[in-house]
Formats: structure tokens, sequence, C-alpha cells
């Protein structure tokens, strides 16, 4: 390690974002982030969105730090480009497996990208078969540990949220309509909302659907039942 | 060919703005055996003339597979086109490791093109002597990538090279529209005729000297064993021996090499 390493390293993450949570439907994938950039646990920045869609089939989110997300945007971007050339478009599976072995090559030089990503999207030969299409969600943790979901919550999130995600998704028969899954979406934010005191309560659900393909969301805003507040003996 | 004073390195202009070791290295790739390939919608297809340097010798392998939806068949210097095949080897896995997928041809041609380009630029650095032809398939569909030492790398409907290996071309360019809705055995048939053709009168292929690799939908690339190549080898003796496009010019219409 030379001398000044420790400040050219996301030794500490800078600029925040929260929890992340995806859902997998019938024909596609919902995302859910919300819209504020934390410093520390001060809302620092709002109405950023944390959701970039790379091309027609995928969208990534991320929860962590801003800066080092932007830097990846940057290498995401000259992969479209690399696949472009060859007349394609860079898949979700692909990207995934391609991010993986970049944050983890990142880690093992002591330098990690200090983000947790989900990449969702749909395979395009599985675009127009929506009999076999098999909406993508895959995760990857800042240390390059990365694995396929059907529903995820990250950040504060993961502690909260993976359970009742699960129930709700095998309550539905694992086979829900877009209406429900983001209905599941809404419900989680509410429930970051009274226990993440870094989630806000301005939103977006992005989707990647395989007849639209991405369609990102618009701003929404949900107010919560803060009754429940009396009920916690640290509340004045 | 004759020796002339601008022929001493590769990078050196000839004034007719020529390149003489490049050419060298093409005419190396001429006097190799041939190889055959063509395409149809689905399928590709090498076929390639293996030579034995005595009777007491085996023949020399001239089709590599290079990844389960791309193999290689070589004309030329086979110890150049051994290296180039590794080559394509370790790019088809390197991309697999970064993508968890196949490589798309076309990055494969274009890998190819850069590094044997490089060689006919740098001082004391040797063309390759060798041409390939890349048989893949990939998400666009079936591909036959043509290559030479002088770096011209293409993508063919039917094409071959090596030595006689214009006589094959007479071939292919008659067919070439049958080639597209071929099945993959009519396609193998078609590059064996067309392969027959570069063969002087007193020789004929067969399981020994003869190569085939197919790749296509839904099957992985394939180097056929001598038992499988017999099979295919038998469909061609049905049709007449033409003498490549010599006899064929003589006999317009009449000599018309096989209709399926």
């Amino acid at each position: 390690m030379n001398a000044h390493d420790e400040v050219q390293r996301t030794l500490n993450p800078t600029c925040t974002g929260t929890s992340v949570i995806a859902l997998q439907y019938k024909t596609g994938v919902v995302v859910l982030t919300d819209r504020v950039v934390s410093y520390g646990k001060m809302a620092r920045y709002k109405n950023v969105s944390r959701q970039y869609k790379v091309n027609d089939n995928v969208l990534i989110a991320f929860g962590g730090d801003h800066a080092d997300f932007h830097w990846l945007q940057n290498v995401i971007e000259r992969q479209v480009l690399l696949w472009k050339r060859f007349d394609q478009d860079i898949g979700p599976k692909a990207l995934h497996g391609y991010l993986t072995s970049l944050l983890y090559a990142k880690r093992c030089k002591m330098n990690p990208v200090w983000n947790t990503l989900v990449v969702a999207g749909v395979e395009e030969e599985e675009k127009n078969n929506k009999e076999t299409s098999t909406p993508f969600i895959g995760v990857i943790t800042q240390k390059g540990c990365a694995y396929q979901v059907k529903h995820i919550a990250t950040g504060l999130g993961a502690f909260l949220l993976n359970q009742a995600v699960e129930d709700e998704w095998r309550k539905k028969g694992e086979d829900l309509s877009r209406e429900e899954a983001e209905a599941v979406l809404r419900k989680s934010l509410e429930l970051t909302l009274y226990h993440d005191c870094v989630a806000d309560n301005e939103f977006e659900i992005g989707r990647v659907d395989a007849t639209e393909g991405v369609v990102l969301g618009k701003e929404e805003k949900i107010i919560g039942d803060w009754s429940i507040a009396e009920t916690n003996c640290q509340y004045e | 060919m004759f020796r002339n004073q601008y022929d001493g390195d590769v990078t050196v202009w000839s004034p007719q703005g020529r390149l003489h070791q490049v050419e060298y290295a093409v005419e190396a790739m001429k006097q190799g055996s041939a190889t055959v390939g063509i395409k149809s919608e689905t399928h590709a297809v090498i076929v390639a003339l293996k030579r034995a340097q005595n009777d007491l010798s085996s023949h020399q392998k001239k089709v590599y597979e290079i990844d389960t939806h791309a193999g290689v068949s070589i004309a030329g210097l086979l110890s150049d086109g051994r290296i180039l095949a590794r080559y394509l080897q370790t790019e088809c896995s390197s991309w697999r490791w970064d993508y968890k997928q196949a490589v798309p041809i076309k990055k494969l041609a274009e890998s190819m093109q850069l590094k044997l380009q490089a060689n006919t630029q740098y001082y004391g650095r040797r063309p390759f002597g060798v041409g390939i032809l890349i048989a893949g398939y990939d998400k666009d569909g079936a591909h036959i990538i043509q290559t030479d030492p002088s770096a011209e790398v293409v993508s063919m409907h039917g094409t071959s090279i090596g030595a006689r290996s214009q006589s094959a071309r007479t071939y292919l360019e008659r067919n070439v529209d049958n080639f597209e809705k071929s099945t993959p055995e009519q396609l193998i048939v078609h590059a064996l005729l067309a392969l027959r053709d570069t063969l002087p009168a007193e020789e004929n292929l067969n399981a020994q000297n003869t190569s085939i690799g197919i790749v296509g939908k839904d099957s992985p690339f394939s180097l056929l064993e001598d038992a499988q190549v017999a099979v295919h080898l038998n469909q061609v003796s049905t049709h007449p021996r033409t003498t490549g496009g010599a006899a064929a010019a003589a006999a317009p219409g009449g000599a018309e090499p096989m209709q399926m």
C-alpha cells in the first residue's frame, strides 16, 4: 500500500443510499428505491434516483456509496459500447457476471466498490416467449459475493424485509401480477420508513417487463401511519 | 515469385505499394491443403483435406474445436495455425469467464483481425503463414469467417482457402443459392463436393484424409469421427466426379454437380 492510498480508496462510504427492494412477477421484475442521498445520517440531497437504465433489457439499482456508483456507471457504459461493436445488447446475466468479477477483483486489491448492486432484467431471447421467460434478479455485494434470487431486500431492508417479502411472494403462489408485486414493495417501503432512519418517504418503482422492456418509475410519496409512534417509549 | 530488394522485412514497402513479405505469407497459405466452409440459416460446416507427411505417418489434424459454439480449420503452416487456434480458445474462455456465456463470433473475428494485422506492421515480426476458417453459431445465427495472413478478415456465405481452392470456390459459386435452406446433412455433402473438386483426378476423399466439423442451432460444435465421415463420403461418392472448373466449363449444364 502506498503512502496516500487510504485517501484514494473507499474505506468509508460518504454519500450513501439505503435499501433496494426488488421482486419478480409473472413477466418481469419490479425494483423500488427511495430518492434521498444521505451524508452520514443527514438527508443531504433529495430527488436523486438510485436506478440506472443500462439498455432496454437491463436495469441496475444500488445501495451504498453514490460516488462509487457513478464510477461504475461509467464502466457499465463502456461495456454497453463494447457489446454494441458486436451488434449486441448486453443482457442481465452477462452484466451480473461481469460486475461480480469486477467487484471481487477490486475487493481483493483492498479497494472495494462500496455498493450493493441489484441487476434486474430479461434476456433478449426470452423476451418474446412469455411461457419460458424467466425474469432475472441478481445481487452483488461490495465484496463480490453474488447470487440470483426471485426477490430481495438489501441494506437495512435485508434485516427488516426479506422474510416479509418472501411470505407475501409465497402467499400469492410465487406468481404475482405486477400490481400485486408493486403493492408488496410499497408496503415494504413503509416498513423501512418506520425502522430505518435514513430511508425516505419519496421513492420510485422501476420495472423491466418482457414486453415493455425497462420502464423507469415516477416519483411517488407515502405518508404512513405515525400513530404507532406513540407506542415507542422513546418518542416524545 | 522472384526475390527483390523490397522483401527483406514486413515493414518495407515496395515502390508499387506492396508488402512482399506479407504476400509471401499469403502464398504459404495457398500451398496448404484446402479447406471449405459453408453455412445455412441454422448451421455452419467446415471440411478440410488432411495431408500425411509420408505413408508411415498419421494425417495432420486441421480442424479444432475452440468452444462449444465454434471451431476452426486451417490451411497453410499448421504449426502457425495451432497457435491461432489456441489463441481463439483463450479468447473464448476469457469471454466466458467475464460474462458466463459464449463469445459472439464477431468478437472473435475482431480479435483475430487485430492479432494478424499487428504482425504486418512491426519490424522484426513475421505474418502468420496460415489462413483459417472459423465456423460458429451465436445469437446472430451461423457464421463462416475467413482470415488470411494479410489480416483480411471477412464473413462469408461459403468459401475455400488452400491449394487449388479456386475449384472449390467455383463449385460454391454455382450452388450458393441452395445453402441457406439446406439441412445439416445436405450442407456437409455440398462442402465435401466442393472439397473434392480441389483434388487431382487420381486422388479421392477418404475417411483418413477428410475432416468434418459442424455447429448449429441447438447442436454444439462437433468434429466428426472417422466412421461418421465415411457415412457422408458415401453420399458424396454417388455424385459423379467432375475435374473441377475445367470439366464443368467444357460441358455447360450437363455436369451440374448435384440436385437436392
